[in-house]
């Protein structure tokens, strides 16, 4: 009775912790966007919006719209380089507005800065939605309905749609040339005049079409005006066209602040003010980006975790994180394989010892302070001393093998030789009591099978902990020792054989 | 396959793995707080008094380091005599001394002893030298078994012992443990001594296995060992039957010998006895354990009842 309610216990114990390990690491991965490596790098956009102004005096007030939502772009903070300004960001309808306030600003020039912070994902990230009926053509003139119609007769002679309608109607405004638009070009000098117009068009064929403006995104961009581009609705989705040159613009190398009739910034109490915009490309580690984001948008699975550490204390758990897969090797090595070691957890500590030193090198080191240790070990066997000083006597020798191979391999220029002191010298005097009592109480064969044992689980061990894949996951995604719970308490309550037992009875199968 | 058995074949035949002793059978039936009771012989002995269960007898403790002082006077009368360690383990820190030359103390090897050597060797147990992790411990004074010469030539040096597994109560396996020079001997499965798996209902030998290997003669002394029968058989299971009334402990090992003149005598009890006696038996532990365990559920007997269905229905399986 009470077995099988541990057993449904442990069944539900080690459901839930999967549940729960699998479920974080896809929110984290698919939803908060954690990268798979910490080496894996991210463009990050740094806008400088600034607006500069001279103050009348008295009080000012700056307005800035904050860069619209657009398909892919991830923001990941804004903040006012102002100190003077009182800075909060307003709700305008559907639309986020920054606003900077003094109650007086000297006479003069002053400014403020809109610090922006960005990157591109791969997902979309918000979708902006299908245009509503296009407007009614405003009341023209004689002279323009006439040119209207030998437009709609161009265009269906052509027989264009879409992307092809869009940029032909922005080249022929742009032709100065063009025998279709020189009656327009009579009735509608300015080029925004004709750039109206042109809009007009394509909404009565169907095209929504928006201005908007913002920053161009390019590397190294210092004090520019703000762009002036629009876009269309095209197969179900926005594009970007830059109406001088006739061409599409791809939606990544671009930002809007405006869109519509929106107002792009404005300054009360002051003259002369003028925006510009500075733009800088830096690469930054992706996870860092995920982490920032979440933590924006008040992620309590990101704000409680080791993220939430001062940089030098997260590599610290980096490497504590690795620990419990070193235990998850133990586990299996001795329960499912059924290897012996010598101590349970000593392989572990080892392999972190190979983490320093490299394996090859930790290897050798190992070896020699071990069998020189057990050599110099096999003498206070004969002294029948007791247990407490034999062990401290064990620890001196240690610490003069290490003493010996730092000073002789330091001669002999073996540089590698000096890392013997990453070794714990208490664990490694233990390993030799161990051992030398294994050698007197089982034999030498079974010193050899229990070492053997533990240097092959340290090994397999330390190639999983320095794997950066595997090291990168974990730190990235603590949550996983969760699911490593879960198979290390299944692990615990699997009865059935082990390698080893059926090595050990196979001449059972045969007799 | 690779050498190793397929696991379904060492299903089908019953047979047990490590991790199925210490979770099925370890883990379900043996609560740590009674492991102290097997773990100290001390204790085992004075646990088994009036239980029907023969052992060594009881000469003394030495618990003190003062009681060093009449350590001489305490052994003038004992000519033969074992002393050690309650809580020692692979035979470690076992002196015995079996007979005197004047003052001195003769060792089975024949090294005359002195005293000193004696005071020595007591203050070296009371400190923890031959215990587990070093704890302290207490020295056990017990008359020397007069081995019964019953297992003559089976045995090469040391004394052969009758393992018996006891699943809550009942007998379901035993095996025979002989040295053998390779074992240097001791009775020790892993480095060589001879394993003989006894039929529980008869009390004679099975088959033999050395290394987990198949063997009919003794290695050194060659003797045929499919003679060996163990005498007072009745008497050994109804001891190790006893055990599990005076423990509790559901998965046992006893450990008995046999004396001269007293018969079987319990040497010590152990609570994680190990698998090899499946190999040495030939048979895999499981049913015999699903049968204990559901006669156990079922039926209420006492020691000897139990031993006489594991000798009519559990031998068998």
């Amino acid at each position: 009775m009470r077995e099988a309610r541990a057993r449904r216990q442990i069944r539900v114990l080690v459901s839930l912790l999967m549940v729960l390990g699998v479920g974080v690491v896809l929110y984290k991965h698919y939803v908060l966007d954690f990268p798979l490596l910490t080496t894996e790098t991210q463009d990050v956009w740094q806008i400088e919006a600034r607006i500069s102004f001279d103050s009348l005096g008295g009080p000012v007030e700056a307005r800035l719209n904050m860069p619209d939502p657009v398909d892919s772009v991830k923001p990941i903070f804004s903040e006012s380089l102002a100190p003077d300004y009182q800075f909060r960001v307003e709700q305008e309808g559907d639309r986020e507005v920054a606003v900077w306030r003094a109650e007086a600003v000297p006479e003069g020039p002053s400014q403020v800065v809109l610090f922006t912070e960005l990157f591109f994902s791969e997902k979309p990230q918000y979708q902006l939605g299908k245009p509503a009926e296009p407007d009614p053509l405003p009341p023209l003139s004689d002279d323009e309905r006439a040119a209207l119609a030998a437009v709609n007769d161009y265009i269906n002679e052509r027989q264009l749609v879409g992307e092809d309608l869009v940029r032909d109607i922005l080249r022929e405004i742009n032709n100065p040339s063009s025998a279709i638009w020189e009656l327009l070009q009579r009735e509608r000098g300015k080029y925004s005049e004709r750039l109206q117009l042109a809009i007009e068009i394509m909404n009565f064929h169907g095209i929504a079409v928006r201005l908007v403006r913002g920053v161009e995104l390019k590397d190294r961009q210092r004090n520019r005006p703000a762009r002036n581009l629009m876009m269309a609705y095209l197969d179900q989705q926005w594009r970007l066209f830059d109406p001088r040159a006739a061409e599409p613009v791809p939606t990544d190398t671009f930002l809007p602040f405006q869109r519509g009739d929106e107002a792009l910034f404005e300054v009360s109490g002051a003259e002369d003010s003028d925006l510009e915009f500075s733009v800088i490309k830096v690469r930054r580690a992706s996870y860092l980006n995920a982490v920032e984001d979440a933590r924006n948008n008040r992620s309590w699975l990101v704000d409680f975790s080791i993220y939430s550490l001062p940089l030098g204390q997260q590599s610290t758990f980096k490497l504590l994180l690795l620990i419990p897969l070193g235990a998850l090797v133990v586990v299996i090595l001795r329960n499912l394989v059924g290897i012996r070691t010598s101590g349970t957890f000593m392989p572990i500590l080892i392999a972190l010892v190979f983490l320093q030193t490299s394996l090859l090198a930790g290897l050798i080191l190992f070896l020699v302070v071990v069998s020189v240790g057990l050599f110099m070990r096999s003498y206070l066997s004969h002294l029948n001393l007791l247990l407490v000083p034999r062990i401290a006597s064990v620890l001196v020798f240690v610490i003069i093998i290490f003493a010996a191979i730092g000073i002789g391999s330091h001669k002999l220029g073996i540089e590698w030789g000096m890392k013997v002191t990453f070794f714990p010298m208490i664990i490694l005097s233990w390993t030799i009591e161990r051992m030398s009592i294994l050698w007197d109480e089982e034999g030498g064969r079974e010193v050899m099978i229990q070492g053997g044992g533990s240097l092959l689980t340290a090994s397999l061990s330390y190639l999983i902990m320095s794997n950066d894949l595997v090291a990168d996951s974990i730190f990235l995604y603590p949550e996983a020792l969760l699911i490593l719970l879960a198979i290390i308490i299944s692990i615990g309550s699997y009865s059935g054989y082990r390698l080893s037992d059926l090595r050990r009875f196979e001449p059972m199968e045969r007799h | 396959m690779f050498g190793l058995a397929s696991p379904r074949t060492l299903r089908k035949k019953g047979i047990v793995g490590m991790n199925g002793r210490n979770v099925l059978y370890i883990a379900q039936n043996n609560p740590r707080h009674l492991y102290p009771l097997v773990d100290d012989k001390l204790k085992t002995k004075l646990a088994v008094k009036g239980h029907a269960i023969d052992v060594p007898k009881l000469l003394g403790v030495c618990r003190v380091q003062h009681h060093l002082k009449e350590l001489e006077e305490f052994l003038a009368d004992l000519p033969a005599f074992v002393i050690k360690p309650a809580q020692g383990s692979g035979g470690k820190g076992i002196l015995v001394i079996t007979s005197r030359d004047g003052r001195h103390y003769v060792k089975p090897s024949g090294v005359r002893v002195s005293i000193d050597y004696l005071k020595a060797h007591v203050s070296n147990t009371l400190s923890g030298l031959y215990s587990l992790g070093g704890r302290n411990d207490v020295a056990v004074i017990e008359s020397l078994v007069d081995f019964s010469d019953a297992f003559d030539g089976f045995s090469f040096e040391g004394v052969p012992d009758v393992r018996v597994i006891v699943y809550r109560g009942y007998p379901v396996m035993a095996m025979m443990r002989l040295s053998t020079a390779a074992s240097d001997g001791k009775a020790n499965l892993h480095q060589g001594a001879v394993g003989v798996g006894i039929d529980i209902a008869t009390g004679r030998a099975l088959k033999a296995v050395q290394h987990a290997r198949p063997v009919t003669h003794h290695p050194d002394t060659g003797r045929d060992l499919s003679e060996l029968v163990v005498p007072h058989w009745e008497r050994v299971l109804e001891i190790a039957a006893r055990s599990y009334d005076v423990t509790g402990l559901g998965y046992l090992g006893a450990d008995v010998v046999l004396d001269r003149t007293r018969g079987p005598l319990l040497l010590e009890l152990n609570a994680r006895p190990g698998l090899a006696i499946q190999v040495a038996n030939g048979r895999g532990l499981e049913p015999r354990v699903q049968l204990a365990s559901r006669e156990a559920a079922s039926t209420q007997r006492d020691a000897l009842a139990r031993v006489a269905f594991s000798r009519e229905h559990i031998a068998g399986l």
